[in-house]
């Protein structure tokens, strides 16, 4: 009876991807339904009646707009990226400070050659500027292009940048090839991190979890996730990522499941939830479906480790490979090399497999355990965990596995 | 504390903004973007002087918290009875902000109905329905919800009648009808770049064409390759070989990319290879007594399946996929007469020379079935 399940599970599918795109219009239960949460900081509504329409656009706050693009990348929100850019949009200042925020805006947009642009028109300016320096470096890093990265974070000499100095070095040393030390001089900083800001700190424990995972260090993670957070995006990535990759699938479920509006969220829990044989996989894989289907409408191009992934996941191969090739001409982190490795091998592709070896070797960007499995061309559990689990159908036709729990 | 920590444990937050700026920055892991939905429909209203338009107009309650009050209690949660108490409001800010043009008029929005909530993507959205009259058809909007608030919010518009495409449009003033042309217009265009790269890139696909080429300047009498005395045969030749080459990548292509058919990606670039081989071991030693263009046309339908690969998991709605189809195909005719155009001339001028025969004709196929044998034990492993 094998052969009848494929039928009904694409047909559930199915039926769950019409109700979603389809959703008719309904009336709240009640008066007192909860229809959405707002952040805690949400600026006051702009109008309180209707002869507030015609009201003039707020003006520029410099640390507004840094709160705001904070919020874009500590919780996954587009939303504040894009009430950054509208008031950036509204001033002419030319000033540092504005020119660095509208760097920032642009690179958080994915524009890196425009982001570049602007840095490198305020080096211009001032050849020291360290946030300009840190910047330009963290942009040439996520691109690959290690010797010009370093090149910048060189320049941060003044003494009092020396923890920047530092941990800009050993972002760049973590990629190419000096892990090892990278490790010995995050720990150190780490050793300081109770005293310096969050998001400092944050940045710091962020570079020694992707250590720990692509070292399989143990004890570096256990270590590192004590003391992260467990509410801002990144650090959830980052302990989703572990948990997967330990087959954790049932941690990862519980970590995650209140956080399916994050996009990059909602595709680890997918990934925990298909492992687990939740039939809300198959729920969640249909919202990322419509989700995608709006960045495709809207022509958008920032998404495509997203997209990449949740092909995988849907089983779609080749336009999974497809994508993953785009997102590598735009950046490589170790997540984009994740997901074109295993795009690579899902697809078999030997000229990509190649290719990825090559940068590794070139690079000397250390993941032995992908290493092996791209040699090998068959993914382990040891790498592409967080990506690599079944599709909807051949798990339906194996047998329950149940996950393997690690302590975290 | 070393001194490695109190060297660095007095020099911190010193610049505003360098706390966050060494993040490693790509990481926008996505909420959705602000999107709004405009859907206009014409409606059969009898008697009306006016054209009337049923519109549904939806805007997520995360946008609509950031121009109207829907949390007074501000306890961070929006209820439904919170956003009821807004309606006047709402109903206020829509028919202030979303106006729809008719030539030089605007258009009356009249019975409001109630408000509802729909869910897009997971996210609830405010659901308003109206009726639109318009002294003629609607050819504009001035669209100005969140201006100003946020520069990254579009509106979605689709427009039941006319066969018009989606449109997204940004805050402001909007001609309707004239963005859809160049939608479709871009999709056109980057399938047909595509194509042509397809191809020209595809080093299998032209090494198949070449090994079809190279004795199309040929006869074979008496067992014996003899060069054509006149261009005009080969030219025919080549002709015939190219148009069903064509038409058999051509059914292939569109079976799958349709999702017709589906064979998978190893299976069929195994067997593309394979073709290359075949093809280039009937130069040296033919086998199938058939004109080269029924090859052509066998092979082609293989290598078809080949080319959909691009196509076949793309997210593309039908419409949008049968035009990235046929630019897709245009693109690889264009891309196949840009190769054929390069090379035949060149087996034109030489094909009386020994040098045609012993290096391009037996030494070209040969090296050609050891790269075809390559990539074959390349694919299937």
């Amino acid at each position: 009876m094998h052969w009848i399940k494929q039928p009904i599970r694409l047909l559930s599918l199915l039926l769950i991807t019409s109700q979603l795109l389809y959703a008719a219009p309904f009336l709240p239960k009640s008066d007192q339904q909860i229809l959405e949460k707002l952040p805690s900081d949400s600026p006051p509504a702009r109008y309180l009646n209707s002869d507030s329409f015609s009201s003039g656009a707020s003006t520029l706050s410099p640390e507004q707009t840094s709160k705001l693009l904070e919020r874009a990348y500590l919780q996954g929100d587009p939303r504040a990226l894009g009430q950054a850019r509208a008031q950036l949009d509204q001033t002419t200042d030319q000033s540092v400070e504005t020119l660095m925020l509208r760097a920032r805006a642009l690179q958080s947009d994915h524009k890196f050659s425009q982001a570049k642009e602007l840095l490198e028109q305020i080096l211009s300016k001032d050849a020291t500027n360290p946030d300009a320096l840190l910047t330009l470096s963290s942009l040439l890093v996520v691109q690959g292009q290690f010797e010009a990265a370093m090149s910048h974070c060189k320049k941060l000499n003044d003494g009092s940048l020396r923890v920047y100095q530092l941990a800009c070095v050993a972002q760049i040393q973590s990629m190419s090839g000096e892990l090892t030390q990278a490790k010995q001089t995050l720990s150190e900083l780490a050793s300081i991190a109770s005293g310096l800001d969050a998001s400092t700190a944050r940045w710091i424990y962020l570079m020694q979890a992707d250590a720990a995972l692509r070292s399989q260090d143990d004890s570096l993670a256990t270590q590192v996730f004590s003391v992260m957070d467990d509410q801002t995006v990144p650090a959830l990535m980052a302990r989703a990522d572990w948990l997967l990759k330990h087959g954790d699938y049932q941690k990862t479920r519980v970590l995650l499941q209140d956080h399916t509006d994050k996009d990059a969220l909602l595709l680890k829990l997918i990934t925990a939830q298909i492992k687990l044989r939740d039939p809300d996989a198959q729920k969640n894989l249909a919202l990322m479906k419509e989700r995608i289907e709006v960045w495709r409408i809207r022509k958008e191009n920032a998404h495509m480790r997203e997209q990449a992934t949740y092909a995988l996941l849907a089983n779609k191969t080749d336009s999974a490979l497809q994508l993953a090739r785009e997102n590598w001409q735009q950046q490589r982190e170790t997540a984009d090399i994740l997901i074109y490795a295993t795009a690579a091998i899902k697809a078999s592709s030997q000229k990509d497999i190649k290719l990825i070896r090559q940068f590794m070797t070139d690079t000397q960007f250390e993941y032995p355990a992908l290493e092996r499995d791209l040699r090998l061309g068959k993914i382990s559990g040891s790498s592409a965990q967080a990506l690599n689990s079944q599709t909807l159908s051949s798990q339906a036709l194996s047998p329950q596995n149940p996950s393997k729990e690690t302590p975290s | 504390m070393s001194a490695f920590s109190r060297l660095t444990w007095s020099h911190i937050c010193r610049y505003l903004t360098l706390f966050l700026l060494a993040m490693t920055c790509t990481a926008i892991q996505a909420h959705e973007s602000s999107t709004a939905y405009l859907n206009l429909e014409p409606s059969d209203a009898e008697g009306a002087a006016d054209i009337v338009y049923n519109a549904e107009y939806e805007l997520s309650l995360r946008d609509l918290a950031l121009l109207v009050d829907i949390d007074p209690n501000r306890d961070n949660q929006v209820s439904w009875s919170e956003i009821k108490s807004q309606t006047t409001l709402i109903k206020q800010l829509i028919a202030a902000q979303v106006t729809l043009e008719a030539g030089t008029q605007t258009c009356q929005m009249t019975n409001f109905a109630p408000l509802a909530i729909n869910t897009r993507g997971g996210f609830n959205y405010l659901y308003t329905n109206f009726k639109l009259a318009c002294a003629t058809p609607i050819s504009g909007l001035n669209y100005q919800i969140l201006a100003g608030i946020d520069a990254n919010h579009r509106l979605i518009l689709t427009q039941v009648d006319g066969d018009l495409p989606v449109q997204v449009l940004a805050v402001g003033q909007n001609p309707l009808g004239a963005d859809a042309d160049s939608g479709l217009f871009a999709t056109a265009t980057i399938f047909l770049k595509s194509g042509i790269h397809h191809l020209l890139i595809g080093w299998d696909h032209l090494l198949f064409l070449f090994v079809l080429l190279i004795p199309a300047v040929y006869i074979r009498k008496q067992k014996q390759l003899v060069a054509v005395a006149k261009p005009r045969a080969a030219l025919l030749e080549v002709f015939w070989i190219a148009t069903s080459f064509t038409l058999a990548h051509s059914i292939t292509l569109s079976l799958a990319a349709l999702g017709i058919v589906s064979i998978p990606a190893r299976f069929i670039e195994s067997l593309i290879a394979l073709s290359i081989a075949f093809a280039a071991l009937n130069n040296l030693v033919p086998m199938l007594r058939v004109r080269a263009t029924y090859l052509a046309f066998v092979f082609g339908l293989i290598h078809g399946f080949g080319f959909a690969n691009v196509l076949v998991d793309l997210p593309l709605a039908t419409s949008e996929r049968v035009l990235a189809l046929l630019s897709f195909n245009v693109g690889i005719e264009l891309g196949q007469l840009v190769f054929i155009t390069l090379v035949f001339p060149i087996a034109l001028l030489l094909r009386h020379t020994r040098f045609y025969k012993s290096v391009i004709f037996y030494a070209g196929s040969l090296i050609s079935i050891a790269i075809a044998l390559w990539w074959f034990f390349e694919r299937i492993m």
